[in-house]
């Protein structure tokens, strides 16, 4: 009997029979949550390996983030007559997509950007004239036709196939390294998408069968299992941007990105070649060999609902961000720790002098609970919103401690970790205001300049502390207005100024933040792939992966 | 034979209650506010509740079927699913299931024998003490024990440890039921008469104790198949396989509404088989129900 | 009376003291615990201790379980009372559903109720229910139909009985004979089924939680155990896992001791 219902699981399990998969296998700590890369998602970060290693932008960064040639192999910048920002981008005329047969052309871009500028980031598009125009009607519920006629007036347009110009409402220092790493600026197969409905082009990115979606970076998906939390990537011979071979090196033809419970675990037992250390208790055990620490540009910080009593008055916010204790709240947490009291970290080029910075709100109990006392709505519990899930932020812990060193100055604060922090955190009551009190997120550098920790504070940006509407938007406009001036400035030294001005309103003025630490990324890798590492992003990057000559040295695979 | 006919609609009956009570319960959950901020998930996953479920459409509860055998997907592009994933998804998991039931059977055979046999011993207080612990333990426990040893092993060793894990527990209750029922049969006449007759206890316990506990053992196998199921969600999470139970709980966390309906009501249809599979054994091998349908 | 077996005393001994002990140990004097734990600190909350977040984890899980246990066989016990009452088409049919529903398991209905109810919550017409009130109203609407289903055939067989037909020809009442002949007899098994339900709903809960789907907080002892079971593939981290399994174990050997026990009594009756 037991070898019948054998043959009859093997006969109905046949094309699915659960085998290992082929190839280099990287544990990563979540699932894409889409391969669509204009339309995106909010809960972008998960996407970025996947997309750097399958796609490309107009420019590249090189080792010491300087902006390099990409697809584009030159460029003219220079101001039109209305003091708007004109880039004229002259694509490679080698580049193909991965069907090797469709050269990239410049209405690829053209294509790809007007769908970004419809997508779920589309914030992030509003630096290009004529998108906020777009974003406007979208946000009234405008008709589709008025919003098309928009986005046929934004500032990308294809000159000719490999001639692409783009118009910025203002000049923009930083725009080419964002072109270089943000994904919503990579181009989309054109000629593939024309004349399909939304939904059908959803479905190409995210359903991968017969070669599509189309890639230019040196692998490309071949396979999304949704159940089973694996990406497949295999190699894309036709792509013009190959690892840097060394004498017997070779590109790994497989490389299969999976979620698991058990990663390390499966590291130990040499089943997979990559993980990343998050869990407490594998960091303060016995430290491997191969463990490797990466400082992020980043930071991790308290948000506060600035539109919900108590926490409409900007000097309980301040108050409650001298509360915080941040050595205290990351002791004996992590091998090493950087707390923070300011959000630029200090390692990143242009960031806030020790001076500037001692004038942003630090530990002050004593000052907090003097500040705090007596102030109408603090008897209401406050509900502190974190993700659920495993992280290499020790979360947990850390709202506890937030709710534990808030206690101590008067305020009750309840813990409320989601696992669908995004949409809990944009979720208004019927009465108006958003629903949370507080929350915890980590922010992450896009690229190595100041400008990328503040777009997310921004009108448009998704930072959904309100703060927008505080002091009648005056703040707002004024932190725009230095941002703007800051990214304008060609003087790096004048630049860093306003930028710390910036910071500033953010932080002290109107805290609407309380930053917390600079967080370290962990991982193990082994030897024999190269060029296999996570970078200050915290981007996994698989863009230069090869694997050593084999040595004779084990591995888990053939 | 109306009997039996009463019997199989009875079982029957179970997937449209399951289909239409798991459609009403999704369709009137406030997931689709028109207003932008009391809006708790994003538009796309609003859009595709409306359009999977027929919203506002007089059969809408017959909207997900229809898009199912139409190979349509259900879902959002990142993470719905169509009718052949489904079905190739299921196939795995029925797999699972059925080697998890063979499992089931066998432990019940050995743990009611030993039951049995701790009986009268100082070993008594095991017969309680086994099953408890065999309860009181979540299947994700011994999933994770053994987890490291055979994931991305390949050679179906993940599947077949899978079935090992779930099968403990309802096998364990199998083997209480197993044992009452040998218990009072061992006791009866006729297993006197025939061990008198110079049988061996094995030939009296294969050919005459078996077949008339063998009712009671098919009673007990539609509660198994439904802590079987029960067992492979956290086993097929903890083991990494892309199946049914997986598809199922991540369709809850993504709130895949219309794969939530869809999946529940494939659950509800693979027991009822079960029950219908139970009812031909039955038919074939216990008389008392040959006669009642004579 | 007769005398109550000891399995019985000991499966409620056995709940009793879990339940004296995560009250002293979990409630009245949790700093006991913070101070001397031998298994150490917990490392995703590694300003309590393990032993502090297991107990406290036991009180939850006791409540929930009590609550729960105590919803799904009340309401098992009106909806099987009322059917059998009405009689006739409609307790066939009510019998019916309730088939349907037991069929399913727990994990899966629960989880949906979660998904429902959690909506319903975030849309602010949750009715006042927070994480714990929605999980024991999940548990009571999936739990119900097993004591229904037990108590119909139950009140059945006892309605077959000699005096309650004699109670009958003497003119007496639906209610009055639902009252004075079938409760008093009914009663132990009552206690049986609740307490059958009582490690039910536990574990249905410690599975839910360790999907991540219930949203706990206190955490329950599923919840913890979900939380921190990824410790169990790294050294040292049973000492985190083995407390609240051990005492998740205990639990349900005590209630189900306890309800087989007087399921067995009462069935012999």
């Amino acid at each position: 009997m037991l070898v019948l219902l054998g043959l009859w699981l093997a006969a109905a399990c046949g094309p699915c029979g659960f085998q290992p998969d082929p190839g280099i296998k990287i544990i990563i700590p979540a699932m894409p949550t889409t391969l669509d890369w204009n339309y995106s998602d909010p809960a972008s970060w998960s996407n970025y390996p996947v997309m750097l290693a399958t796609q490309k932008g107009l420019t590249t960064l090189g080792a010491d983030h300087s902006v390099q040639p990409g697809l584009a192999e030159r460029w003219e910048r220079e101001r039109d007559a209305l003091g708007r920002e004109r880039y004229t981008f002259h694509l490679r005329q080698d580049v193909r997509w991965s069907d090797g047969i469709t050269p990239l052309v410049a209405q690829d871009f053209v294509f790809g950007w007007r769908r970004a500028m419809l997508g779920r980031e589309r914030g992030e598009m509003a630096e290009i004239a004529g998108v906020r125009e777009v974003l406007a009607l979208q946000e009234r519920g405008a008709p589709t036709e008025q919003v098309q006629a928009a986005l046929a007036r934004t500032g990308v347009e294809a000159l000719d196939p490999r001639t692409l110009r783009v118009t910025l409402e203002r000049p923009r220092s930083y725009f080419l390294s964002r072109l270089a790493n943000v994904y919503l600026f990579f181009p989309a197969p054109s000629a593939d998408l024309a004349g399909k409905s939304d939904e059908e082009l959803r479905d190409y990115f995210d359903r991968p069968r017969d070669g599509r979606p189309l890639a230019l970076g040196p692998y490309r998906v071949e396979r999304w299992d949704r159940a089973g939390e694996r990406v497949r990537l295999v190699h894309n011979p036709a792509s013009a941007f190959q690892p840097p071979l060394e004498p017997g090196e070779r590109p790994a033809p497989v490389v299969t990105l999976m979620k698991s419970e058990i990663g390390s675990a499966l590291y130990e037992r040499g089943r997979v070649d990559f993980v990343f250390i998050d869990s407490a208790l594998a960091l303060r055990g016995r430290r491997p060999e191969d463990l490797q620490r990466e400082p992020l540009l980043s930071t991790y910080f308290l948000a506060f609902n600035t539109e919900r009593p108590p926490l409409d008055r900007p000097e309980v916010r301040r108050a409650i961000s001298r509360a915080l204790d941040r050595d205290a709240l990351l002791a004996g947490l992590l091998p090493e720790v950087r707390p923070s009291h300011v959000l630029l970290p200090p390692e990143l080029p242009g960031s806030a002098t020790p001076e500037e910075a001692a004038l942003l709100p630090r530990f002050d109990r004593e000052r907090a609970r003097a500040e705090l006392r007596g102030v109408p709505g603090l008897e209401r519990p406050l509900r502190l919103v974190y993700k659920a899930g495993d992280s290499f932020v020790p979360e947990v812990a850390i709202a506890e401690r937030v709710a534990a060193q808030l206690a101590e100055v008067g305020i009750t604060v309840t813990l409320d970790a989601r696992s669908d922090f995004s949409a809990e955190v944009a979720r208004r009551t019927p009465e108006g205001p958003r629903a949370y009190d507080l929350y915890l997120r980590r922010l992450g550098a896009d690229y190595a300049h100041p400008n990328t920790f503040f777009t997310l504070f921004e009108r448009e940006g998704n930072h959904q502390t309100g703060w927008e509407a505080q002091g009648g938007g005056e703040p707002m406009t004024r932190f725009e207005r230095l941002l703007e001036e800051a990214d304008a400035q060609a003087d790096a030294g004048q630049a860093r100024a306003l930028y710390a001005q910036a910071q500033a309103v953010l932080l002290e003025e109107q805290a609407v933040i309380a930053p917390l630490y600079h967080p370290d990324r962990y991982y193990r890798s082994r030897a024999r792939l190269r060029g296999l590492d996570v970078d200050p992003f915290n981007f996994l990057a698989l863009k230069s992966l090869r694997l050593a000559p084999e040595a004779g040295e084990g591995g888990s695979k053939p | 034979m109306r009997q039996l006919l009463v019997r199989v609609g009875r079982q029957l009956v179970l997937v449209p209650i399951v289909a239409l009570a798991s459609y009403f319960l999704m369709a009137s959950l406030p997931l689709t506010t028109e207003d932008d901020n009391k809006r708790q998930v994003s538009p796309e996953l609003a859009a595709s509740y409306r359009r999977d479920l027929g919203i506002g459409e007089p059969l809408g509860f017959l909207r997900p079927w229809q898009k199912l055998f139409r190979g349509e997907r259900l879902g959002t592009s990142a993470q719905g699913v169509t009718g052949d994933e489904l079905l190739l998804k299921l196939s795995g998991s029925v797999g699972v299931g059925l080697v998890a039931l063979a499992l089931a059977l066998s432990w019940a055979m050995a743990f009611a024998l030993l039951k049995n046999r701790w009986r009268s011993g100082r070993l008594a207080v095991l017969g309680d003490a086994v099953p408890a612990v065999a309860f009181g333990t979540p299947v994700f426990i011994p999933a994770l024990l053994l987890a490291p040893a055979v994931v991305e092993r390949g050679n179906l060793l993940p599947e077949l440890t899978a079935a090992l894990v779930i099968s403990v527990w309802p096998g364990v209750f199998l083997g209480t039921l197993l044992g009452d029922a040998l218990e009072t049969e061992l006791a009866r006449d006729y297993v006197r008469t025939a061990a008198s007759k110079g049988l061996s206890p094995g030939v009296v316990l294969r050919r005459h104790v078996l077949p008339n506990v063998l009712p009671a053992l098919l009673d007990a196998i539609g509660p198994v198949a439904t802590a079987l199921l029960a067992g492979s969600f956290a086993a097929e999470r903890v083991f990494g396989l892309p199946y049914f139970g997986q598809l199922y709980v991540l369709a809850v966390l993504q709130k895949q509404v219309a794969v939530v309906v869809v999946a529940t009501t494939v659950f509800a249809s693979v027991l009822v088989v079960v029950g219908l599979g139970v009812e031909v054994v039955r038919l074939i091998v216990d008389p008392r129900a040959r006669e009642a349908r004579a | 009376m007769r005398r109550v077996p000891v399995q019985a005393w000991v499966g409620l001994a056995l709940l009793g003291g879990l339940g004296a002990l995560s009250l002293l140990a979990g409630r009245v004097f949790p700093e006991v615990l913070a101070g001397a734990c031998p298994l150490g600190q917990d490392p995703t909350r590694p300003d309590r201790t393990v032993c502090e977040l297991a107990f406290g984890g036991l009180w939850i899980s006791l409540a929930i379980g009590l609550a729960a246990g105590a919803l799904s066989t009340g309401l098992g016990l009106l909806v099987a009372a009322l059917a059998r009452m009405a009689g006739g088409a409609l307790e066939r049919w009510v019998m019916r559903l309730a088939d349907a529903f037991f069929a399913l398991p727990d994990v899966l209905v629960v989880m949906v109720l979660q998904l429902a109810g959690q909506s319903l919550v975030d849309a602010g017409s949750g009715a006042g229910l927070g994480p714990f009130g929605l999980m024991v109203v999940s548990l009571a609407l999936v739990g119900w139909a097993g004591p229904a289903r037990m108590f119909r055939n139950r009140l059945d067989t006892l309605e077959g009985q000699e005096f309650v037909a004699a109670s009958r020809a003497l003119g007496g009442s639906g209610s009055h004979v639902l009252r004075v002949h079938l409760w008093p007899a009914l009663r132990p098994f009552v206690l049986a089924v609740f307490l059958s339900r009582l490690p039910a709903a536990i574990l249905a809960e410690s599975t839910v939680s360790f999907f991540g789907i219930a949203r706990m907080e206190p955490m329950s002892l599923g919840r913890y155990l979900g939380t921190s079971y990824a410790a169990l593939i790294y050294e040292g981290g049973s000492r985190v896992v083995l407390p609240a399994w051990t005492l998740l174990v205990l639990l349900v050997l005590g209630a189900s001791l306890a309800s087989q026990a007087l399921a067995t009594r009462t069935r012999r009756a």
